[in-house]
């Protein structure tokens, strides 16, 4: 005995197949398909006439219909008397967005229209947004309304970009190379950064709300459009609750989900989730799908990341960047940065660790001046660069001085190995005997500067660690402002006692300057909190020296 | 890794009864079925809609939890809820996005053509399911999934549980329980005709 649901199929198969006969055929096929059962050829037939009556109704999805719904303008319309379309440019979380030409004051710029129910949140975004002026932040330029048959439309006229939405970006090409992404992040945070100081939260920041635009010398400009959900951190609107719920889940800081009002601690959340993409081409992993993993769990989904620790959403990511991120994606807003300005010093930091390493190559050839370049391979030497000693009056680039001089003579050919004045430090190493047992070093280089009323009295030897002989030394008195000559001078003594081939001095950085430079780079290794000290250094210098190759690389 | 069968709707008993102590622990469960939902929605969209999925997802959700008491019966149920919690939030959207006035469809009258008869379809539809709800609550959770929120005949059925003709047969009967009602006239004449 067949059941009633098995019936209802086989009427609903017969039917879907008499769909798709011809009127002629139809009533032979189902004749035969229902073989003398008429009570189902008839339940088939009175379907199938059903259904044709009924046509295409409810055949259109509603989503599909809001989807038409979203266009207000044609292309060629002219809008409010003075916009004229030129094209749909995309679509935002409220509306679409059209490129136009301004008719009036004749130049190209972006309309976006807000959907009703959305509109009254157009003029605080134009409050908020304008007062936001930045080269990463997009410009807002005036509310306008035209009437359609829908009736009046609400509409921001604003900067119009030409370029692809980062989630675009990350969709065509993937994960983008590391130095792009911090280049971009970078830039986003500015625009960021100076948002939060004029009070207004994104509160919908994503990656599609971010627009990568070439810009004529060639570079990429990031600008985060869309301050849609923006509103006025300081005019205390009502916080939060469910209908503060708009941004995009993956974006979406955990202490939103209950509750709690937007806020620079979410901004940052998302921002570290667009790192993420940025830098893998996908979000971090959501927490509750790693929380569905841990079957045994009784933890809550909002406190479900604390089960996946944000540091282990961070593990695919490059080691620079995964403090960074993680510390962006914690899921107590209170252990998040404080600010975007400490967001930019992270990033600063990685790019300067980037810039040290192009740095010093280049410095070993050119910066300051007496390059040393690669020759043939000699005897294995293993130089330690000692700290140079100071006496008298405190000198401070002196450490940086032995840091860079390090860098320079270390790669002057095959077999010479530089061991810094920092791993001397480490191991507490101040003299041959030392360096030799603590370091296998076959030489040293001892520095020793005293430095009073303006002058710098230098003694330097290079010393065999074995027969504790000095190999070459150097004396001199020099003004307190010539370091860069003690540089040279230092420079010069090693390669001549290990007859290094030096190259034609080329002055790149001014030796004003020098000083500066190298109390930077001191500081830029010894940790990453002194980094972020260094660039004031880096400034003085090129200040100093405008001109210099530091300048170029910066 | 899927759960054991019948946790889900253990878990929803427990939490029905009072239990708070299982309700993070199921939504963890039930999320992904929510995700797939918005996952439908998200597949057909060209470029971005304005009417966000995962807005319509974090909406479904936050009700869901507002609803605790509620009597779960299994994951399909909930589903169901989850269906009727978008159609309403697509409704209020609709209706937020026209100034038209929308005059409920009265029998014989035809729809006006474009998206502004669309628009009065999918708001008078809207008040029927209300309605059919009490009686048919599967036809009204079939038709706000495939009608409202545009799932293929395939994903609406494994979203209920239904087998795929079962659900046809189903939504075939909920058209026709919503034409009948919007076009009577029409529907007499015919019938008239048919008898003749």
């Amino acid at each position: 005995m067949q059941s009633e649901s098995e019936r209802n199929e086989l009427v609903m198969e017969l039917v879907s197949v008499g769909l798709e006969q011809s009127p002629e055929t139809r009533e032979i096929y189902l004749r035969s398909a229902c073989a003398g059962d008429a009570g189902l050829f008839a339940e088939v037939e009175e379907r199938l006439e059903w259904e044709q009556r009924m046509g295409d109704f409810l055949c259109q999805p509603v989503v599909e219909v809001l989807d038409l719904l979203d266009r207000p303008f044609e292309p060629g319309e002219l809008v409010a008397g003075r916009f004229r379309v030129i094209n749909e440019a995309g679509r935002g979380g409220m509306g679409v967005v059209y490129e136009a030409h301004d008719e009036k004051l004749d130049c190209r710029v972006a309309l976006k229209t807000a959907v009703r129910g959305h509109d009254n949140r157009l003029t605080p975004e134009t409050v908020a947004a304008r007062k936001v002026s930045h080269p990463n932040v997009c410009k807002v330029y005036e509310l306008h309304s035209a009437g359609t048959e829908f009736g009046e439309v609400k509409f921001l006229t604003m900067e119009f970009i030409e370029g692809e939405t980062l989630s675009a970006r990350i969709q065509r090409t993937g994960s983008l190379p590391p130095e792009e992404a911090r280049d971009i992040a970078f830039q986003i945070s500015e625009g960021l950064s100076q948002a939060h100081h004029q009070g207004v939260i994104h509160r919908d920041l994503k990656c599609s709300n971010v627009i990568l635009t070439a810009e004529p010398d060639g570079r990429t400009r990031a600008v985060i459009t869309d301050f849609g959900l923006a509103s006025l951190e300081l005019a205390g609107r009502e916080r939060g609750g469910m209908s503060g719920l708009r941004g995009s889940l993956d974006y979406m800081a955990p202490e939103l989900f209950s509750g709690a009002g937007p806020s620079v601690a979410s901004d940052l959340y998302a921002l570290g989730v667009i790192f993420h993409e940025m830098l893998t081409g996908k979000p971090p992993l959501p927490a509750e799908e790693s929380a569905v993993s841990q079957s045994a769990s009784t933890a809550t989904l909002h406190r479900a990341t604390s089960l996946h620790p944000a540091e282990r959403r961070c593990e695919t990511l490059p080691w620079r960047w995964r403090k960074i991120v993680a510390r962006c994606l914690e899921t107590d807003p209170l252990n998040r940065f404080v600010s975007m300005d400490e967001v930019i010093a992270r990033l600063e930091a990685i790019g300067k660790r980037r810039w040290l390493l192009a740095v010093s190559a280049a410095a070993m050839l050119v910066i300051v001046g007496l390059g040393v370049i690669p020759e043939k391979p000699g005897p294995a030497v293993r130089l330690a660069v000692l700290p140079i000693a100071v006496e008298g009056e405190p000198l401070p680039a002196a450490a940086g001085l032995g840091v860079e001089l390090a860098d320079r003579l270390s790669g002057a050919r095959r077999g010479f190995v530089v061991i810094p004045p920092r791993d001397a430090l480490r191991n507490r190493v101040d003299t041959p005997e030392k360096a030799k047992k603590a370091l296998t070093a076959t030489h040293v280089l001892q520095t020793r500067i005293r430095n009073s009323g303006g002058q710098m009295m230098v003694e330097a030897s290079v010393i065999e660690t074995n027969s504790n002989l000095t190999f070459q030394e150097l004396r001199g008195t020099y003004h307190s402002s010539e370091i860069a000559l003690v540089a040279k001078a230092l420079t010069a003594t090693v390669t001549g006692a290990f007859r290094l081939r030096a190259r034609v001095p080329m002055e790149v950085l001014a030796a004003a300057a020098y000083a500066d430079y190298v109390q930077g780079i001191s500081l830029l290794r010894r940790d990453d909190v002194s980094a972020d000290e260094a660039m004031p250094f880096f400034q003085k210098a090129i200040e100093q020296d405008p001109g210099s190759a530091c300048r170029m690389q910066a | 890794m899927p759960p054991p069968p019948g946790e889900i709707t253990r878990l929803l008993h427990a939490w029905s009864a009072g239990d708070r102590s299982v309700e993070e622990r199921m939504f963890q469960l039930v999320l992904p079925d929510l995700r797939n939902l918005a996952n439908a929605l998200m597949r057909r969209e060209r470029r971005d809609h304005t009417l966000q999925p995962t807005a319509l997802l974090n909406e479904a959700y936050l009700k869901l939890v507002a609803a605790r008491e509620r009597h779960w019966e299994n994951r399909h149920h909930f589903i169901a809820v989850a269906a009727r919690i978008m159609r309403h939030h697509l409704i209020d959207h609709v209706r937020a996005r026209t100034t038209v006035e929308v005059v409920p469809l009265i029998s014989s009258r035809d729809l006006p053509p474009g998206p502004a008869g669309q628009i009065e379809l999918a708001i008078t539809i809207g008040r029927l399911l209300d309605e059919l709800e009490a009686t048919h609550p599967v036809w009204c959770s079939i038709v706000e999934l495939k009608y409202y929120m545009g799932l293929t005949d395939q994903e609406t059925a494994k979203a209920l549980g239904l087998p795929l003709r079962t659900m046809q047969h189903k939504y075939s009967d909920a058209r026709r329980w919503l034409y009948e009602r919007l076009y009577p006239s029409s529907c007499k004449v015919k019938a008239n005709a048919t008898n003749s």
